[in-house]
C-alpha cells in the first residue's frame, strides 16, 4: 500500500463518548500508524444525514441511542432500489441484548458486537466480515439486475422485428403520397388542387402518428428499472400488451381474448406483466411452427381451500388468474418441470436466452402470485398466472387510518 | 404504354393503406391494376382469370404467406411475373427476399417502397 491510497472510511455512531473512544482504538491502535479515517456521530440522526451524504466502507451504530434504536436507525437509511443500506452496518449492544441483535441482522446489518467482550480483534474480525458480506449482497444484486436487463432486451429483440415491419408499412404509405404530391405538383405546377394536398398530407400526418405511437409503446419496455408496484386493471395491462404483440405473432397465429367483464385490480408492475405476458406469446409462437391459436383469458378466481381446487401451495384468497394457451407442440413433463429455470432453452444457439420465463416467474413471485404450466406433447401448453385481487380504493382506505 | 394495351398487375398486401397507395401509385403509372388483400384471394383472382402480367405481392401476411403465393404462381402461371415485397420481420426474421428470388421471384423489393424504383422494375418486367 502507498501512502496515497486514502484510508478506508469507518463511521462510529454512539452517545456514549468511552464507547466511541474504545472502538476508534481498536481500528486505530494509539502509537500506530492509522489504518482507517474514522469519523464519529453522538446520535442517530447525525449519524443518518453522514450515512446519507458521504460514501462510508463500513458503520458502526450502538444500538441504543437516545434519539433512536438501532432498526429505526436501519429503516432509516435502507435503500429500497437497491435492497441494501448504503454501507455495511455493524451493530454494537450490551450484553444480554442478543435477541435484538437477531432483529438488526434481519432489518440489514451485516454483523453485530456485544461491548463487554470487545477487543482490537473482534472489532476487525467484524468489519471484514461486514464489508465481505456487504460486497456479496452488492454482487448478487447486480447480477440479479443485469440478468433482468438482459430478459428485457431480449423481449425488446423480439418486439423490434415485428415493429420494423411496421414501420416500413407507415413509410412506404407516407413515401406513396409524398410521390403523388411530387407528381402532380411537377406536372402541373400551376393549378394545384388544394383539397387533394390537404387529403394527402392528413394520410400522411394519421400514418406518422401512428408510427409515434408505436415507439412510445416501445420505449416503454426499454426502461432499465421497473416502476414500484401500482394497481392497475389487468384487462387493461393485455390490452396494452396485445398492440405490440399483434405484428409479431399476428402473421401465422390468430389471437383470440376472453377477459373477464369485471375489472381486475391488481397491484403489479405492469411492464413486467407485459414482458412475461410477451415472453409467454413468443414461446407459444414457437411451439407453432405452422401457425396456430394463442387464447389469453381472464376470470376472477376466490380459492377457498386449495386442496379441493386442485391448487396447493396457492394461498386461500381472490385472485386475477390470466391464462395464456396456446395449439402447440407441448412439452413432455421433463421440459415442463424445467421451464421456469434460468438459462433453461430448448432453442438453439442465439434464438433464445432461456430466461424469459424464469423472469416471470420472478415477476409473479415479487407480485405474490403464483404460476402454472399446463402441458403436454401435441396436446399444446396452458400457463396460467394468478395475482392477488387488490383491495379497491374504498377498501383500502377503511383499512387505513 | 406502346401498344396501346395497359399491361395488368395484380398487387397483394394484408395491409390496407400499403395497399391502396401502391395501388394508386401504379395507376398513375398507367397500368391496370387490381388487388387483393390477402395470398388466398390472390391465388382465387389469378385462377378466375384474366390472368395479371406481373403480380406484386408482400410475403408477410396472415393465412397464406407471400412465399406460398410465389411457388403457387410459379407451378400454375409460369408466364406471370413476380415482384416480391417485404419490409423485414415477422417470426423467423431470415432474408425473406432472398427465399422468395430462389422461389423464382422476378424481382424484389425492401420496404418502405421506393416508388421510381418500383416504377423501373415494372417498366423492365413488362418488356
Amino acid at each position: 500500500m502507498t501512502d496515497k491510497a486514502p484510508l478506508p472510511e469507518i463511521l462510529i455512531i454512539d452517545d456514549n463518548d468511552v464507547d466511541r473512544e474504545g472502538i476508534r482504538r481498536y481500528l486505530n491502535p494509539p502509537g500506530t500508524r492509522p489504518a482507517f479515517a474514522v469519523t464519529e456521530a453522538d446520535c442517530g440522526k447525525d449519524g443518518i444525514d453522514l450515512v446519507l451524504s458521504r460514501r462510508f466502507d463500513c458503520v458502526f451504530v450502538d444500538y441504543r441511542l437516545h434519539d433512536m434504536d438501532g432498526v429505526q436507525f436501519l429503516r432509516d437509511i435502507y435503500d429500497p432500489r437497491s435492497g441494501l443500506s448504503p454501507a455495511p452496518v455493524v451493530m454494537l449492544t450490551g450484553e444480554g441484548n442478543e435477541t435484538v441483535m437477531l432483529e438488526a441482522l434481519r432489518f440489514g446489518a451485516q454483523d453485530y458486537l456485544i461491548k463487554g467482550n470487545l477487543s482490537a480483534d473482534a472489532v476487525n474480525i467484524a468489519l471484514k466480515k461486514a464489508c465481505e458480506l456487504f460486497e456479496l449482497k452488492a454482487g448478487q444484486r447486480r447480477a440479479e439486475e443485469q440478468l433482468h436487463h438482459m430478459q428485457r432486451m431480449e423481449a425488446v429483440g423480439q418486439l423490434t422485428a415485428g415493429i420494423a415491419h411496421d414501420f416500413n408499412n407507415l413509410l412506404t404509405v407516407v413515401l406513396g403520397n409524398l410521390y403523388q404530391l411530387q407528381q402532380r405538383i411537377s406536372s402541373n405546377p400551376d393549378k394545384i388542387d388544394p383539397q387533394y394536398v390537404l387529403k394527402k398530407v392528413e394520410t400522411m400526418e394519421s400514418v406518422a402518428r401512428s408510427g409515434a405511437d408505436l415507439v412510445r409503446r416501445l420505449m416503454v419496455f426499454t426502461r432499465q428499472r421497473s416502476l414500484e408496484q401500482e394497481v392497475v386493471d389487468l384487462n387493461e395491462c393485455i390490452a396494452d400488451t396485445l398492440e405490440l404483440l399483434r405484428r409479431p405473432l399476428g402473421e401465422t397465429v390468430e389471437i383470440e381474448v376472453r377477459a373477464a367483464q369485471e375489472s381486475l385490480p391488481v397491484a403489479i408492475d405492469a411492464v413486467e406483466f407485459g414482458n412475461a405476458l410477451i415472453n409467454m406469446a413468443i414461446n407459444a409462437r414457437d411451439a407453432m411452427p405452422r401457425g396456430g391459436k394463442l387464447t389469453i383469458s381472464t376470470q376472477k378466481l376466490t380459492v377457498d381451500d386449495p386442496y379441493a381446487t386442485g391448487l396447493a401451495g396457492v394461498a386461500a384468497g381472490s385472485y386475477a388468474v390470466v391464462a395464456v394457451t396456446d395449439t402447440g407442440t407441448g412439452m413432455a413433463p421433463d421440459v415442463a418441470a424445467r421451464i421456469f429455470e434460468p438459462f433453461f432453452t430448448t432453442k438453439g444457439p442465439g434464438e433464445g436466452t432461456g430466461l424469459g420465463l424464469a423472469m416471470a416467474y420472478g415477476f409473479v413471485k415479487q407480485s405474490r402470485g403464483y404460476i402454472t404450466v399446463d402441458s403436454s406433447p401435441g396436446r399444446g401448453t396452458t400457463f396460467r398466472i394468478y395475482l392477488p385481487v387488490a383491495p379497491s380504493e374504498a377498501t383500502a382506505a377503511a383499512q387505513g387510518n | 404504354m406502346a401498344g396501346g394495351t395497359k399491361k395488368r398487375i395484380l398487387i397483394i398486401d394484408d395491409d390496407d393503406l400499403v395497399l391502396q397507395i401502391i395501388c394508386e401509385v401504379v395507376e398513375s403509372f398507367g397500368y391496370d391494376v387490381t388487388s387483393a388483400p390477402d395470398g388466398e384471394s390472390g391465388l382465387e383472382m389469378l385462377a378466375k382469370g384474366p390472368l395479371p402480367d406481373i403480380v406484386v405481392t408482400d410475403i408477410i401476411m396472415p393465412g397464406l404467406s407471400g412465399l406460398e403465393v410465389i411457388a403457387d404462381v410459379k407451378r400454375k402461371f409460369p408466364g406471370v411475373r413476380i415482384v416480391a415485397m417485404s419490409g423485414g420481420g415477422g417470426s423467423k426474421a431470415g432474408d425473406n427476399l432472398a427465399t422468395a428470388q430462389e422461389l423464382g421471384a422476378d424481382a424484389t423489393l425492401a420496404k418502405p417502397v421506393d416508388f421510381p424504383g418500383l416504377l423501373d422494375i415494372l417498366k423492365d418486367l413488362s418488356r
